[in-house]
């Protein structure tokens, strides 16, 4: 099929229509989804994220195909989206299921080192992290955790020790595990 | 699959072509057109990368439609700006309200329930922050772009529930 390489005015005009009413359209679908629906907690939240964008772009840019399709395409994924994130809010199991756990990398001075070959994390990136939250020294830390998106977070010493790491107890099994023996071993 | 000498030099100054021309669109529409400030900013966005990748990919059918498309989106994004700004009404269409999700030691259960955010995912925001419990956070709030923000209370002085000026009435 040939098409012709410039537009006349017609398709200009059929393209200004059709991009103003599809930008209503996606902007409504989204505000009807919520916030939530682009909170970045996991790695595949970011992928429906950009997918949303994506699908925008090239509904608009084939629109005489594909308008319709977008459209769909769309609301499809807000609404996998909406209920994946409602189902894991309301029922534990679903959020296993859908989330990794966090995952301790290194705590109270020690590097775990089979976990950061496990999770292809180079400790250059572990140091990384530390200098990203301003801290100087390794000392500094209290404990590493990689995260279910795909972020390391870095937590201080001192702010770890006042108080107990509530924050913590969501860890992956095996973290649990590891950061128990490190605190048995402090007190032997 | 093969590219001619003349389709490769024509693909250069498609994309060269291309790439000056949105430069242009987005300078001329301002910074706040690629701010992520909302959940459609940052979709926008990448709508505009998939625009740019596709016109420069199937330049030969769609040049002229890839730049059009282009400068429309631009366009209504800066308007849609330009009217949330002047009419409040606008505002709160485009634009949903941060919500008050932990505050003063307790989770507002019902605002997590309707968000659908869960616990673990608060707990993430903490760590993400740096810090390590909730005895130091006095509020977490989830911004209308769709991120988590989190408060301290130790090095602030304590924050009064009307000082989030901004929270949700209801």
């Amino acid at each position: 099929m040939e098409r012709a390489e410039r537009m006349d005015i017609k398709q200009m005009g059929e393209l200004l229509i059709i991009a103003f009413i599809s930008y209503i359209i996606v902007l409504f679908l989204l505000r009807l989804s919520g916030k939530r629906t682009l909170l970045k907690m996991n790695a595949f939240d970011f992928i429906i994220t950009v997918s949303l964008g994506a699908v925008f772009g090239n509904m608009l840019m084939n629109y005489e195909d594909s308008l319709m399709k977008g459209i769909y395409v769309i609301f499809l994924l807000l609404l996998f989206q909406f209920f994946s994130s409602l189902l894991s809010a309301r029922y534990a199991f679903f959020d296993t299921l859908l989330k990794a756990n966090p995952t301790l990398l290194f705590y109270e001075g020690k590097y775990y080192e089979s976990i950061l070959k496990k999770e292809r994390i180079p400790k250059s990136e572990v140091l990384q992290a530390m200098r990203e939250q301003g801290i100087g020294r390794v000392e500094e830390v209290g404990a590493v955790i990689l995260e279910t998106d795909g972020t390391i977070s870095v937590l201080h010493k001192e702010k770890s020790k006042k108080n107990d790491l509530d924050t913590l107890e969501d860890l992956d099994k095996e973290s649990k595990k590891r950061k128990k023996d490190s605190d048995d071993d402090q007190f032997d | 699959m093969t590219i001619s000498l003349i389709d490769a030099i024509k693909l250069i100054t498609i994309s060269t072509v291309s790439f000056i021309s949105i430069v242009l669109v987005l300078r001329a529409s301002g910074k706040r057109t690629l701010s992520k400030m909302n959940a459609f900013d940052f979709i926008v966005t990448v709508a505009l990368g998939s625009v740019l990748a596709t016109t420069i990919v199937n330049y030969k059918d769609s040049f002229w439609n890839g730049i059009l498309t282009f400068i429309m989106l631009v366009t209504l994004q800066h308007v849609a700006t330009w009217l949330s700004i002047r009419f409040k009404s606008v505002g709160s269409m485009i634009k949903s309200e941060p919500t008050l999700l932990y505050y003063a030691d307790t989770f507002q259960e019902k605002a997590m329930r309707r968000e659908r955010v869960d616990r673990s995912e608060l707990k993430q925001a903490i760590r993400k922050s740096g810090y390590v419990s909730f005895d130091k956070i006095s509020a977490i709030i989830l911004e209308s772009d769709g991120t988590l923000t989190v408060m301290s209370s130790s090095d602030k002085r304590e924050l009064d529930k009307k000082d989030f000026i901004f929270i949700n009435k209801k």
